[in-house]
């Protein structure tokens, strides 16, 4: 064996060592020979290929890859390594030359000469390219089948056969004879299994052309649902938006699961919050007795946070878990015991919840730091690196490009500098605690940053009526106001000029003896329900590189935390972001945060 | 032949250097700055490599590398990021990558266009290693053989 691995590996540093001195065509000699004396192993006819290729040989580089192919194992790996080549070929190849190619690989396929995962893999990276293939007897009989609209459960069967042995044929089948016919109430539950069919395969559009047509003759909640899905899967909810502008009476179903659940994502997609609470309710609403719709319920309710639904179908599900009442009568003492441990444990998971969040947020703070800083250190090093080797090159020094590479440097580091001072406010440790007059404070902020309004066209209303004292740290409060109030600037102007919306942003305060309410609420873009739980965690910014690091809330979260208060977004105010910012007027002072 | 390599980088001058880098070995480069650009010309065997950032605007890197595996199960996928987020890196190596390069403190140009030649050559080192794995039977134990 030993002999064996220095007689290759002797062979392969030839082969190598004449490539690499230009010698390509005597690499080929050598390399052919190999090809033929060691007829089990696949190593000579990749690199045979790949020198061929070198020399754009295109056929004689296909043919290699094939002999590759055919001793190969069924390893992902190099079968990988086929398929690389295989794309790379086709680019250089004509029209003839790839059918020639594709034909030879499809009957190395049906020889049987393969190992079938093998066969698998090839048949899915050469599907595109099949054009003109002559049909199996199976194929010949599926297509009979549909043309004479044979029994639905026999064409099933029939589909269900070759989609598992010869896929490719399948969807040739299914092109041609399926997907632009005429569609009656008798073909439906064919056609309704071909859109099945075709998702299963990831082949969207055509599933989507045959649902469309399918709706128009009966809007099966089954087949709606299936094409939502597609629309979702797909992130474009065109066709969906189209069928229900036409078929009104969907929205309308009151209670189909498949339909409701499929347009809470619907709702969703298009941040609709009150169509989507309302679907939600009726989920919850059908599905009183149902357990596992109760949890998918309550799981939608977590993931767009309205914590209070949550609440109540947890409760529902603990009622129905635990049985009814009358006839564990006896048990009554055991399950409210067992009960309280529950609510116990809630409570301590909560607290963990909160802990584990805490160590998140450091965790995520750190990582966007390093990252943050990460990038002007690139820039700067990629910078000097290039200019470094191209000054080495030419052998002297363009003065203008050294002078434009200072500059680069000096607005990297800059950039450093602000990241660093953008989060003093949370490491600086002197706080200062004194009495102001928020309603003063907050005049001042809006004062000093008039021509933000002015230049965005924003109309400001803030009307204080009385002065409203607070004990706590000025300057901290500055900065929480000021993000809030930038934020909505930035919100508003990410809106595509000339809408005909209005540009406000109010804020509004209001008081009682602990607590001091204050409000900001806007008319700008919005909080995509989904991006929600996301928007106080360091560095997260939908904003466009270089416009924002993603700092503000996560910072006024912090800066609150320290005084004792706590920052809320409204979910339920739609025309803008609403936020609700609560403190104590004598503010507890945490310094660890 | 030419190499076609797709560059997805956010940062314009990390983006521009690369580029410019790439250029003077003969590589061609088709470069987007975010996720949704580069898809929108993404088709299957199109490119030999792609070059991708994690931290991305919008769709991040790992959404882009998903995407791209459902378009081309085939093509050699560099990533490169300053950032390392262990679950993140577990999605990344089950949707298949082939190398990974570092920015940041350690970012090095030179060292990443080697990577990116080293990738692109058809017949590089990692081929030594087929080499031993395409020997008779017995002679090696530790082919990979998995299932997709």
């Amino acid at each position: 064996m030993n002999q064996n691995n220095d007689i290759h590996s002797n062979l392969q540093s030839n082969i190598a060592t004449l490539r690499y001195d230009g010698k390509v065509s005597e690499a080929i000699d050598l390399c052919l020979k190999a090809t033929e004396q060691y007829e089990s192993t696949y190593f000579y006819p990749k690199i045979l290929g790949d020198l061929y290729l070198l020399k754009n040989k295109y056929e004689d580089a296909a043919k290699a890859y094939l002999t590759f192919l055919e001793r190969i194992n069924p390893s992902r790996k190099l079968f990988v390594d086929f398929a690389r080549r295989y794309n790379r070929l086709k680019r250089s190849l004509s029209g003839t030359q790839l059918k020639q190619i594709v034909s030879n690989l499809i009957e190395l396929i049906a020889v049987g000469k393969l190992h079938p995962q093998l066969s698998k893999w090839l048949e899915s990276l050469v599907a595109n390219d099949i054009s003109d293939i002559a049909f199996s007897e199976a194929g010949l009989k599926l297509i009979k089948a549909f043309e004479t609209n044979e029994k639905f459960s026999i064409i099933v069967n029939k589909l269900k056969t070759m989609e598992q042995n010869n896929p490719i044929e399948l969807f040739l089948i299914l092109n041609s004879f399926v997907l632009d016919r005429s569609r009656t109430e008798n073909t439906f539950s064919t056609d309704s299994y071909c859109v099945a069919v075709y998702e299963r395969f990831n082949k969207y559009d055509e599933a989507l052309r045959i649902g469309i047509d399918l709706i128009d003759i009966r809007q099966d909640p089954i087949l709606i649902r299936t094409i939502f899905r597609i629309c979702r899967k797909i992130q474009d909810y065109s066709i969906a938006t189209k069928i229900l502008e036409t078929h009104q009476s969907i929205t309308k179903a009151r209670s189909d699961f498949n339909i409701l659940y499929e347009l809470v994502y619907y709702y969703e997609f298009f941040n609709d919050i009150e169509s989507l609470t309302e679907s939600l309710h009726r989920i919850e609403q059908n599905g009183l007795k149902s357990i596992p719709i109760q949890k998918t319920v309550k799981n939608f309710y977590i993931s767009f946070g309205m914590l209070e639904d949550v609440k109540r179908v947890d409760d529902r599900i603990a009622n129905s878990l635990s049985g009814s009442g009358k006839e564990y009568k006896k048990y009554g003492e055991v399950v409210k015991e067992s009960e309280e441990e529950i609510s116990s444990k809630i409570k301590e998971l909560y607290s963990k919840v909160e802990h584990h969040e805490r160590l998140a947020a450091i965790s995520d703070l750190t990582t966007g730091i390093s990252h943050e800083l990460g990038q002007p250190i690139t820039n700067i090093r990629y910078t000097i690196q290039f200019y470094y080797k191209l000054f080495e090159k030419n052998n002297s020094v363009d003065m203008k490009i050294l002078f434009s590479l200072f500059d680069s440097i000096l607005v990297e580091t800059s950039r450093m500098g602000d990241l660093v001072k953008r989060l003093a406010p949370l490491t600086s440790s002197r706080n200062i605690i004194q009495d102001f007059n928020i309603a003063d404070r907050i005049s001042d902020r809006i004062n000093a940053l008039d021509n933000r309004f002015k230049s965005s066209d924003i109309k400001l209303e803030f009307k204080p009526t009385k002065p409203i004292h607070l004990i706590g740290d000025p300057v901290h409060f500055d900065q929480i106001i000021n993000n809030l109030i930038l934020n909505s600037i930035d919100s508003i102007d990410s809106l595509a000029l000339g809408k005909t919306k209005e540009k406000k942003i109010s804020i509004n305060l209001e008081e009682d003896d602990k607590k001091v309410k204050l409000t900001v609420m806007d008319t700008g873009a919005g909080i995509e329900m989904k991006l929600r739980s996301k928007i106080f965690d360091p560095f997260y910014t939908t904003k466009e590189p270089g416009k924002g690091e993603g700092l503000g809330l996560f910072i006024i979260w912090n800066l609150l935390k320290m005084h004792g208060g706590k920052i809320e977004l409204d979910h339920k105010y739609k025309n803008g972001a609403k936020f609700t910012v609560v403190l104590p007027k004598k503010a507890k002072i945490n310094e660890e945060i | 032949m030419d190499n076609m390599v797709l560059l997805i980088e956010d940062e314009p001058k990390t983006g521009e250097m690369l580029k410019k880098a790439l250029e003077t070995e003969d590589i061609n480069v088709e470069w987007h700055k975010d996720g949704a650009s580069a898809l929108e010309t993404f088709e299957k065997g199109k490119f030999d490599l792609v070059i991708l950032d994690l931290k991305l605007p919008k769709m991040s890197g790992d959404e882009v590398l998903e995407k791209i595996r459902g378009i081309d199960p085939y093509v050699e996928v560099l990533i490169y990021t300053n950032y390392q987020d262990p679950p993140v890196m577990k999605k990344l190596i089950n949707l298949g990558i082939e190398a990974y390069v570092n920015k940041g403190p350690e970012a090095d140009l030179w060292d990443t266009v080697e990577a990116v030649k080293k990738k692109l050559d058809p017949f590089s080192e990692d081929e030594q290693e087929d080499l031993l794995n395409s020997l008779p039977e017995n002679t090696f134990s530790k082919d990979d053989i998995k299932d997709a």
